[in-house]
C-alpha cells in the first residue's frame, strides 16, 4: 500500500476533496476537449455524476483524483462514442512495447534539444496525439499518475498504458526537433480546426 | 540469479526512466547503468521529457472558470438533493431504450402539438423519428442545469429574453426561435452554451413561479442529420410515461428539443410553441 487505509468519507469531506480537484480535472478536461464549451461540460457533468456516487465511494491512498478522472474520461468516451466522430487512429496500439529496439529514444533526437525554449513546441505536439495517447501522456505526465492509477482511470490493462506511452513518446521525440524549427505553436488542434464553437 | 536476468530489458528500463521499478529492480538497473553514460543520458532526456511536459503544459492550462467553479461548488453545496433521484436515474435509462425502440416503433412517436394531444396521437406520420442523438443525454443536460438555478449563467448571452435573438443567431449562425412563455407562469431562467452528441448547442431554461419550480429546456442545434425529421416535423422522443418527456421538432436549418420536469408543464409549453411556430 502506497499509503493509508481506503477510508469512507463523510459528505462534507468528500465534497471538500471533489472541489479541491476542479483546477486538474478543468486542466485535463481543456487539453482532450481543446473547446471551453465542451471542456466547461465535460468538468460539470464528471462532478453531477461524481456527486450522485458520492455514497459508495472509498478514498484511496491517492485521494480522488484518479476516480475522477476516470470519471471523466467515461464521460469523454459516452459523448465521443455518441458523436460517432472518435478518431482514434491507433490500429496496433495495444502492441506490446518492442524490447528489440535499439535506444530508448529513436535516432537520439533529443539529445541536441535545447529545453528551455520546447514548452510551446512540447503543448503543440502533445495536442497532435490522438486523443487515447494525449490522456494517457496527460495522466502520467501532467497529472503524475503511476502506470497502475492510469490503467484504472482509463479502464485498460497495464501494458496498455506502457504501450500507449511508449507509442505516445515516440511520436513527440519524433516530432518536437521539426517543431521546433517552426513559428509559434498553432492554437487549435487540427482535429478541431473545422469544429465550430457557435 | 542467471547473467541474462541481471540485464535489464527495455521495459525495464522505461519503467526505471519512470520511477516504476521496485526498489531492488531499480537498484539492478542503476548497476547496469553505472557503466554506459548513453543510455543514462537516453533515460535522463525520457525524464526531461516528462518534466518539461509538466512545467509547460500545467503552465499554459487556464484554471476552471469563476461560472464554472460556482456552478460546481453549487453542486456540491446541494449534493443530495440536487442530484437526479434514482427514478430519474431509471428515466435515463428508459428514455435511451425508448429511444432505441423509436425504429422499431416507426411512426408510433408522431405527435401533433397543434391540437393540443401530442402525448396520445401516435398514428401513422411520415417522418420516422430516428435520432442518434441520445435522448439520456438530453434529459441529464437538462436536469444538471436546472439544478443550478442562480448559478445557470454564460456571459455570452443576455439573462433578459428580449435581447438573446442577437446573441443567440452569432452562436447558432442563424435565427431561432426564442420562445416568451411567461404566459405560461414560465420564466425564462437563462441561456448558456453546451454540446450536446458532439454538437454546438443553445440551451434556453425556464422556471415556473409556483412552488414547486418546474424547469423547462428548450435546446437548439443547427441542423446536421443528427436527427431523421423532415423540416417541420415533430416526433416524441420520450413519452408521458417516462419521467422527463422529451420532444424534438425541425425547422429549416435548426432542430429544437424541449424537455421538462414534468408531463403538465411540458405538455403546455408543446401546445404553445405548436401553435407558436409552424410545424
Amino acid at each position: 500500500m502506497d499509503g493509508g487505509e481506503p477510508s469512507r468519507l463523510t459528505p462534507e469531506r468528500f465534497r471538500e476533496l471533489a472541489v479541491a480537484e476542479l483546477d486538474a480535472l478543468y486542466r485535463l478536461a481543456h487539453y482532450l476537449a481543446l473547446d471551453a464549451a465542451e471542456a466547461d461540460d465535460l468538468v460539470q457533468e464528471t462532478y453531477a455524476k461524481a456527486f450522485h456516487a458520492a455514497p459508495g465511494f472509498v478514498l484511496g491512498p491517492r485521494g480522488m483524483r484518479p476516480w475522477l478522472m476516470r470519471i471523466l474520461n467515461n464521460v469523454l468516451r459516452t459523448r465521443r462514442r455518441d458523436e460517432r466522430r472518435m478518431k482514434v487512429g491507433l490500429s496496433g496500439v495495444d502492441e506490446p512495447v518492442d524490447e528489440a529496439g535499439g535506444g530508448l529514444t529513436p535516432n537520439a533526437r533529443l539529445a541536441d534539444l535545447d529545453w528551455e525554449q520546447v514548452g510551446d513546441r512540447l503543448k503543440a505536439a502533445v495536442l497532435s496525439l490522438p486523443v487515447e495517447l494525449r490522456i494517457t501522456f496527460l495522466l502520467f505526465a501532467v497529472e503524475d499518475l503511476k502506470y497502475r492509477e492510469i490503467a484504472e482511470v482509463l479502464d485498460v490493462p497495464i501494458g496498455t498504458v506502457m504501450s500507449r506511452l511508449n507509442r505516445a513518446r515516440q511520436a513527440l521525440i519524433k516530432r518536437l526537433p521539426a517543431e521546433a524549427k517552426k513559428g509559434p505553436a498553432p492554437r487549435v488542434h487540427p482535429e478541431d480546426a473545422g469544429a465550430s464553437a457557435g | 540469479m542467471t547473467g541474462m536476468e541481471q540485464t535489464p530489458n527495455r521495459i525495464e528500463l522505461i519503467a526505471y526512466a519512470d520511477g516504476e521499478l521496485p526498489p531492488d529492480r531499480a537498484a539492478r538497473v542503476e548497476a547496469h547503468l553505472a557503466g554506459r553514460p548513453g543510455l543514462r543520458r537516453e533515460i535522463e532526456q525520457l525524464r526531461a521529457l516528462r518534466r518539461e511536459a509538466r512545467q509547460a503544459l500545467r503552465r499554459a492550462a487556464p484554471p476552471a472558470a469563476e461560472a464554472l467553479r460556482a456552478r460546481i461548488e453549487a453542486l456540491a453545496a446541494g449534493t443530495p438533493p440536487l442530484m437526479p433521484s434514482p427514478a430519474a436515474a431509471r428515466a435515463f435509462t428508459a428514455a435511451r431504450g425508448a429511444r432505441r425502440a423509436l425504429a422499431a416503433a416507426a411512426v408510433a412517436a408522431m405527435v401533433l402539438l397543434a391540437a393540443g394531444l401530442w402525448w396520445f396521437q401516435r398514428g401513422g406520420g411520415p417522418s420516422g423519428g430516428a435520432a442518434t442523438i441520445e435522448v439520456a443525454a438530453i434529459v441529464a443536460k437538462h436536469l444538471t442545469c436546472a439544478q443550478l438555478e442562480d448559478h445557470f449563467y454564460d456571459a455570452r448571452f443576455p439573462r433578459v429574453l428580449s435581447d438573446l435573438p442577437p446573441a443567440a443567431r452569432t452562436y447558432l449562425g442563424g435565427d431561432v426561435v426564442t420562445p416568451d412563455l411567461s404566459d405560461l407562469g414560465l420564466s425564462f431562467d437563462g441561456a448558456g452554451a453546451c454540446r450536446i452528441g458532439g454538437g454546438t448547442t443553445l440551451h434556453l431554461l425556464y422556471v415556473s413561479a409556483a412552488a414547486p419550480p418546474r424547469h423547462v429546456s428548450l435546446f437548439v442545434q443547427p441542423f446536421a442529420g443528427q436527427i431523421d425529421l423532415a423540416p417541420d416535423r415533430a416526433v416524441m422522443l420520450a413519452g408521458p410515461t417516462e419521467a422527463h418527456p422529451v420532444l424534438a421538432w425541425r425547422g429549416e436549418r435548426f432542430v429544437y428539443y424541449l424537455v421538462g420536469d414534468d408531463v403538465e408543464t411540458t405538455s403546455r409549453v408543446a401546445q404553445r410553441v405548436g401553435r407558436r411556430f409552424p410545424l
